[in-house]
C-alpha cells in the first residue's frame, strides 16, 4: 500500500465540523448585515431637479364631502392595499400626488410597487394562476389580457360594488372616454377593471416641413402614400440619407395586436369574423399589409422590421422622420422640449381612410382590475376609483403640472385643455381620434395573445420583404390551428 | 478497516451540496419533465395528461425545423469562430509580449457586461442611421442597413455579438491550457528543427486536447441554449428568421402561458444538448 502524501491526509471530523460551522456563521452574519444595510424602498421624492416636477399651479376643488355619518369610503380605514403598477410618469404622478390625499381621506394605506411591463405582467400572471393570495390586491392589466384573466375567475366583478356604493364626485363611469371604458368590460358585459391610461391612433407629422414643402395631412391612404413619397424625397435632398418619410411599428410577436389587428380595418379586413372564422388572409387583409410593407420598405427606416413604439417615437423626436402613425399619448414626450428636438413642430391629424372608407383601428387601454382573491377588495376598488377618477387626472395635470396625454376621463381632457391650452392645444384632434375608434377589431377571446403571435410574426416578415399573401397564409393557418385546438368550431374562410 | 460511521460520514459531508442540488436543480428539472406530458394551461384550469402530445406537436409542427436550423447554425458558427479566434489570440498572449497583462484585462471587459446590456449596446451599434458598424461599412461602399432587421443578416448579427461577448472566455481557457504545457517538448522539437506550425500541430494542440474539449463543449452547450442576447437584439425576428428553440420555449411559456408545451420544448432541448455533448466528448477524448 503506498503512503499517502501529506496533502492527501483525510480531513478530521473536528476540522470538518469547524469549517462547516464557520461557513454557516458567515452566512448568518452576512445575511444579518445585508438585512440591516438594505436600503428602505420608498417612493422616489419628486423634486424640481427631476423630470417629474411638482409645481402647484392652482388649487383644485377637493372631492365633495359627504354628509353621511360614516361614509362608505371610511369603512375600510386601517386596511392596506398592495397595488402593482407600471413604472411610468403617470403612475409616479398618482403615487406622489393622489395616494397621500387618498390615505388621509379614507385611512387606507396604499403600498404601491412599480416595475417594468413584462415583469409586471409575469408577476401578476404567476400570482393569479397559482391561486396565491398575495402579495398584490390590484394591478395594471393590458386590456387584451382582461378576457383571459376574467374567465377563470381571477378578477372581481366590479359592477355589484360600483352599483351598490357609488362614490359621488369621484367615480363616474360615464365620464370615461367610451373607447377606454369599453375595453374594461369583458365579452359577457362585466366591468372587470377601470381605465387608468389609454390611447387611440393618430397621424403625427412635421408641420414645419409640411408648410415648407406644401404638403397637407393625408385624408386617404392614397394621399398618405403620395405625401410620404414627397416628404421622403424632399427630406433626403435637404437632410441627407438618414431622413425618412414615415415610421411605423414592425416588430414581430404578440406585443402589438392593438395595432396590427386594426390596420386592415381600413380595407374592410379582419383577423376573425363575427363567428371567429379565420379571415386573416382575406384579399382585404393582403392588400392592407401589402400596403403596410411597401410603404415602410420604400420610405421607412431600414430597421422597421424590428421597430416597437420607442423606436418609432424616437425617430420623430430626433427629427429623422417626417411622419408616424402612432398613439395619441405620444405628445406627452414629443412636445417635451427637454427630450425632443421637434417639440412645437409636430402637427396632429386623424388617421387616413382606407378603401373601406374608414380609418385603421388602433387603441390601447391599461385597465386597473381588483384581483378576486384579495382580502381587501373593497378598499382596493376604492383606490382604483380614486386613482382613475377625472378629479385625480385633472389634479395631476393642473396642480402637479404633469403633461399626461394618456388621460381616460373626458372631463379631465376638457379641463386640462382649458387650464393649459399651450400644452393641450392638440386635444380636440386626439379626442376625435378616440371617438372614431371602436374596439370591435380585437377579438375578445382568451386566446387573443396566442393568435397575435403568428400574426405579428407575419407583419414583421412582410415589413422585412416577404410577400403579404405568403406571410398571411402561414399566419392564418397557425391561427386556425390554435383556435381549433382550443375548442373553437371554426373554418378557414380562405384555405391555404 | 473503515468503520461504518466513517462510511456514513462521507455521505453526511455531501448532504448540504446534495440538498442544494435537489431543491434548486433536480426538483425543477423533474417538474418540467412531468409537465411536458401534460396539457397545462393555468388560465383555463387545464391540467390533462396527453403523453407525448406536446412533443409530437412541436417536432412535427411548422416551427421546429426553422428553430433547429437557427439553433444549430448559431451554436456551430459561434463556437467554431470563437475557438479559432480564441486560439489565435491565446497563442499571441502566450508569447509574453509587452503589454500582455493589459491586453488580458481589456479582453475580459465584454465578459463582464450583462448580456441584456450588451444586447442594447449592440442594437445601437447596428442601427442604420446612428450605428457605428453601418457607418464604417459605408466607407468601403457597403450600403447602410440595420443588420438586426435584415432577414439575411439578423442571425449573423447575433453571432457577432455572441462572439464579442464570449470569445474572451475561450481565450482564457485555451491560454490556461497552453501555459500548463511543459517547455521540454518544445525545446526538444526545436533542436530537431521543427517549424512553428509543427510545434502547434504536433505538440500544442495534442497536449491541449482535453482543454479544447472542455472549452468547446462548454461554449457549444451555452450557445445551444442562448436566449438573452437573441431576445434583446431581434426577439427572434424579423418574422422568425432568428428564432431558436429557446426563444420559442420562452414565447410559449411567458407570452402564451402554455406551461406543458413550453416544458416539452425545454426537454427536447435538453435531450439534444445532452446527446450532442456526450457524442462530442467521446469523439474528442477518444484514444
Amino acid at each position: 500500500m503506498s503512503e499517502k502524501k501529506p496533502e492527501e491526509k483525510d480531513m478530521s471530523r473536528r476540522r470538518y465540523l469547524g469549517m462547516t460551522g464557520a461557513a454557516v456563521a458567515g452566512l448568518v452574519v452576512g445575511g444579518v448585515l445585508g438585512y440591516v444595510a438594505k436600503p428602505t424602498v420608498t417612493a422616489p421624492p419628486i423634486t424640481s431637479t427631476e423630470t417629474e416636477t411638482v409645481t402647484v399651479t392652482g388649487t383644485m376643488a377637493p372631492p365633495p364631502v359627504t354628509t353621511a355619518a360614516t361614509p362608505y369610503y371610511k369603512q375600510f380605514s386601517g386596511q392596506t392595499v398592495h397595488a402593482v403598477t407600471h413604472d411610468t410618469a403617470d403612475h409616479r404622478a398618482v403615487r406622489a400626488l393622489i395616494a397621500p390625499e387618498f390615505q388621509t381621506l379614507t385611512g387606507i394605506t396604499i403600498d404601491s410597487e412599480m416595475m417594468g411591463d413584462i415583469v409586471l405582467t409575469q408577476k401578476i400572471y404567476t400570482q393569479l394562476s397559482t391561486g396565491a393570495t398575495g402579495p398584490y390586491d390590484s394591478g395594471m392589466v393590458h386590456m387584451w389580457l382582461l378576457e383571459g384573466y376574467e374567465r377563470p375567475g381571477w378578477l372581481t366583478n366590479l359592477d355589484p360594488l360600483v352599483n351598490a356604493h357609488p362614490w359621488e364626485g369621484i367615480l363616474d363611469l360615464n365620464d370615461y372616454v367610451p373607447l377606454f371604458a369599453s375595453w374594461c368590460r369583458t365579452s359577457d358585459g362585466k366591468l372587470s377593471g377601470l381605465p387608468f391610461y389609454g390611447h387611440a391612433g393618430c397621424y403625427m407629422y412635421r408641420k414645419d416641413l409640411a408648410e415648407k414643402w406644401g404638403l397637407t395631412p393625408p385624408k386617404t391612404m392614397d394621399d398618405l402614400l403620395a405625401v410620404t413619397k414627397n416628404a421622403h424625397e424632399m427630406g433626403r435632398k435637404e437632410f441627407g440619407s438618414s431622413f425618412y418619410g414615415i415610421s411605423m411599428r414592425g416588430i414581430r410577436g404578440a406585443d402589438n395586436p392593438h395595432m396590427y389587428f386594426g390596420w386592415p380595418w381600413a380595407w374592410g379586413g379582419r383577423v376573425l369574423d363575427a363567428d371567429y372564422n379565420v379571415v386573416a388572409n382575406s384579399p382585404e387583409c393582403v392588400q392592407a399589409f401589402d400596403y403596410y410593407g411597401k410603404i415602410l420598405q420604400s420610405y421607412g427606416p431600414s430597421g422597421s422590421a424590428t421597430f416597437h413604439w420607442p423606436e418609432v417615437q424616437r425617430g420623430i423626436m430626433e427629427g429623422t422622420v417626417f411622419s408616424i402613425l402612432e398613439a395619441t399619448d405620444m405628445p406627452g414626450s414629443i412636445e417635451d422640449p427637454t427630450a425632443s428636438k421637434t417639440a412645437g413642430k409636430i402637427g396632429y391629424a386623424l388617421l387616413p381612410n382606407g378603401p373601406a372608407n374608414t380609418t385603421p383601428m388602433f387603441s390601447y387601454t391599461t385597465t386597473w382590475p381588483v384581483f378576486a382573491h384579495s382580502p381587501v377588495a373593497e378598499a382596493a376598488l376604492l383606490w382604483s376609483e380614486y386613482a382613475t377618477s377625472g378629479y385625480s387626472q385633472k389634479k395631476t395635470v393642473i396642480e402637479g403640472n404633469f403633461f399626461r396625454t394618456g388621460l381616460t376621463s373626458k372631463s379631465a381632457w376638457t379641463a386640462c385643455a382649458a387650464a393649459q391650452p399651450a400644452k393641450y392645444w392638440m386635444a380636440p384632434v386626439l379626442l376625435q381620434a378616440m371617438e372614431q375608434t371602436t374596439n370591435e377589431y380585437m377579438p375578445k377571446i382568451p386566446e387573443v395573445m396566442e393568435i397575435a403571435g403568428p400574426h405579428g410574426d407575419a407583419v414583421s416578415s412582410i415589413v422585412a420583404g416577404t410577400p403579404a399573401k405568403v406571410a398571411l397564409d402561414k399566419a392564418a393557418k397557425e391561427i386556425y390551428d390554435i383556435l381549433t385546438k382550443a375548442g373553437y368550431n371554426i373554418q378557414m374562410k380562405y384555405p391555404v | 478497516m473503515r468503520t461504518r460511521s466513517l462510511e456514513l460520514s462521507k455521505y453526511l459531508y455531501l448532504l448540504p451540496a446534495i440538498a442544494f442540488l435537489c431543491v434548486l436543480t433536480l426538483y425543477p428539472f423533474a417538474q418540467s419533465i412531468i409537465w411536458s406530458f401534460y396539457q397545462y394551461d393555468p388560465a383555463k384550469s387545464i391540467y390533462k395528461f396527453i403523453g407525448l402530445g406536446n412533443f409530437s406537436d412541436y417536432l412535427l409542427g411548422d416551427r421546429f425545423l426553422g428553430n433547429a436550423v437557427n439553433t444549430f447554425t448559431f451554436a456551430f458558427s459561434t463556437t467554431g469562430a470563437s475557438f479559432l479566434i480564441g486560439l489565435i489570440v491565446a497563442l499571441v498572449l502566450n508569447r509574453k509580449l509587452r503589454g500582455t497583462p493589459i491586453f488580458r484585462v481589456i479582453l475580459l471587459l465584454p465578459l463582464m457586461m450583462a448580456p441584456v446590456a450588451a444586447g442594447l449596446f449592440w442594437k445601437f451599434l447596428y442601427n442604420a442611421d446612428i450605428g457605428l458598424i453601418p457607418q464604417l461599412l459605408s466607407y468601403i461602399g457597403i450600403p447602410r442597413t440595420d443588420w438586426t432587421a435584415n432577414p439575411s443578416l439578423a442571425l449573423f448579427s447575433v453571432v457577432v455579438v455572441d462572439l464579442w461577448e464570449w470569445t474572451p472566455f475561450m481565450i482564457l481557457l485555451l491560454l490556461a491550457g497552453m501555459q500548463a504545457i511543459p517547455l521540454e517538448p518544445y525545446e526538444s522539437a526545436r533542436i530537431d528543427g521543427a517549424s512553428s506550425w509543427q510545434l502547434l500541430t504536433r505538440i500544442t494542440l495534442p497536449q491541449m486536447k482535453s482543454t479544447i474539449a472542455i472549452a468547446v463543449l462548454i461554449r457549444f452547450m451555452d450557445a445551444l441554449r442562448a436566449f438573452d442576447i437573441l431576445w434583446m437584439l431581434t426577439q427572434g425576428g424579423p418574422g422568425r428568421v432568428s428564432e431558436t428553440i429557446s426563444v420559442t420555449a420562452f414565447i410559449y411559456l411567458y407570452l402564451n402561458y402554455h406551461v406543458g408545451y413550453s416544458a416539452a420544448i425545454a426537454v427536447i432541448m435538453i435531450i439534444i444538448t445532452t446527446g450532442i455533448s456526450m457524442g462530442f466528448v467521446r469523439y474528442l477524448t477518444r484514444k
